[in-house]
């Protein structure tokens, strides 16, 4: 079944004079999951930024496109929590909202620090939890957020593998069906939360294949090591091309 | 309180190596006068101490406020602008190259004998600390922090406000404590070229007559006002700071 479109880029994107990505094409459905799996330094991130709006440090040469009447598209969970030392837990969760000058729902915050399972650390500071706990905060204070697509830049990279395991499947069922966009260098991850799977390779973005019954639930699924394989074999022929 | 036995301590000692010094090297009064000496002067002329000290206190306390609204200021204009950047880095610069000694006479003469010269004195000392420990602080915001926030719709003011001046305030609260230990050489110098009132004048009178003791009276003063006032900046910027640990190393 092919979901409605709700973002399309298209175009050339090079830094200083070397082209990251020539002539590509990305389509994001709605209610997907989409990857885009490259090894560093290839364009993933700055990809990344360029459908985010932000600043980024070279020429795009194209059209962005999308299909939303939501005033709140995107939303960022990065590699770092990048939680604000000063605030606490609940607020942090609440940055938007302050930013914004909004009224705070701390009701709404509690709520996903418990999807997030974490409880009673409202209002501890940042500098008090464990690496896997700041992130789910900040997996929290994008959902907070509530938007059309939720960008996710190697947001596991930095944890180890129990509570990288934990968090992705956390991310897995808080995120169902919403719109997200999420880089990685990571073949396991990319696996097992993908509807999609896009690669880096040759300046091009290219479609991988992926089985019926996506995203795949476990490293255990007895088709994920032929899938593992042929994605290992393709992103190594993307590293001798490049 | 073991920080007040742990001051009282230190002061015990400093007394102590004072009185040593005096006691070995038979230094005659008129060139180094004993604690006691200083301490019966300090009693004896408690009221002229205290009259002095008022003003040169007032001008401390008010080029730092000033001094300190000023370079927090630049330090934002320094960070929004470019054109900022080049008009103004160069002339804070400039406020350093310029010996603080030269330009009190030149102070005196275009702003007169009272205390506004001394808290331009002062204020000129602690521009500098403050605003490039500001400045410096602000640069240093992670740019995925400002990707995130921008994301999230902050607008410039709220970013600024609500994030980066935030993430500034260690660097800044080490400008001001800094700024705090050096204001009273602005003021004092400014009395010395050019005043009838105040702790720096005091010296020079004292000196002038051979009233060391008066002198080293007027000096200890100074000093206890000095240590004051960073304790209390200390204590205002360490309440700002709590949650960075860095801050707060023993």
């Amino acid at each position: 079944m092919i979901n409605r479109q709700l973002l399309s880029v298209d175009g050339s994107l090079k830094i200083k004079n070397k082209k990251l990505l020539d002539d590509f094409s990305l389509i994001i459905e709605k209610g997907r999951w989409t990857t885009i799996l490259g090894q560093s330094g290839v364009g993933k991130s700055t990809l990344l930024k360029l459908i985010a709006g932000l600043e980024i440090p070279g020429q795009f040469r194209g059209n962005i496109k999308l299909d939303s009447a939501n005033h709140k598209i995107f939303s960022w969970m990065a590699q770092n929590d990048l939680l604000l030392p000063w605030l606490s837990v609940t607020k942090n969760v609440c940055l938007g909202q302050i930013l914004r000058n909004e009224k705070l729902d701390h009701k709404k915050a509690e709520k996903l620090l418990k999807a997030v399972e974490l409880e009673n650390i409202s209002i501890q500071l940042p500098d008090t939890l464990s690496v896997g706990m700041r992130q789910r905060v900040a997996l929290a204070r994008t959902l907070m957020e509530e938007t059309e697509i939720v960008l996710m830049d190697e947001p596991f990279s930095s944890l180890d593998y129990i509570t990288k395991s934990n968090i992705q499947n956390l991310s897995r069922k808080l995120l169902k069906n919403k719109t997200v966009i999420m880089v990685t260098h990571d073949p396991t991850e990319a696996l097992l939360l993908s509807d999609n799977l896009l690669l880096i390779e040759n300046q091009k973005l290219t479609k991988l294949e992926l089985p019926n019954s996506r995203p795949m639930r476990s490293i255990k699924q007895k088709d994920f090591s032929e899938y593992y394989e042929k994605t290992i074999n393709r992103l190594k022929q993307a590293y001798i091309v490049s | 309180m073991i920080k007040l036995f742990k001051f009282i301590t230190y002061i015990l000692i400093f007394i102590l190596i004072w009185w040593a010094i005096k006691f070995l090297s038979n230094t005659p009064d008129f060139i180094l006068p004993g604690p006691k000496l200083v301490i019966i002067s300090m009693f004896d002329n408690y009221y002229l101490l205290f009259s002095n000290a008022l003003i040169t206190f007032y001008e401390i306390i008010v080029g730092f406020i000033l001094g300190a609204l000023l370079g927090l200021t630049t330090g934002i204009q320094l960070i929004i602008s470019k054109n900022s950047r080049k008009l103004l880095l160069p002339f804070i610069l400039l406020t350093q190259a310029i010996p603080i000694f030269a330009l009190a006479p030149i102070l005196t003469l275009w702003l007169g004998y009272g205390i506004w010269s001394k808290v331009i004195m002062t204020m000129i000392i602690i521009y500098f600390p403050i605003t490039i420990s500001f400045y410096e602080g602000l640069k240093r915001i992670d740019p995925m922090v400002v990707n995130l926030t921008n994301i999230m719709g902050a607008t410039k003011l709220s970013g600024l406000f609500k994030v980066r001046i935030p993430f500034a305030l260690p660097q800044l609260s080490s400008g001001l404590k800094l700024a705090a230990a050096f204001a009273p050489m602005g003021a004092v110098i400014g009395e010395w070229v050019g005043s009838s009132k105040g702790l720096g004048y005091l010296m020079l009178y004292a000196s002038g007559r051979v009233q060391i003791d008066l002198m080293f009276s007027a000096i200890i003063v100074l000093a206890i006002f000095t240590v004051i006032l960073y304790n209390i900046v200390s204590f205002i910027t360490n309440q700002l700071t709590k949650w960075d640990p860095k801050s707060h190393l023993n």
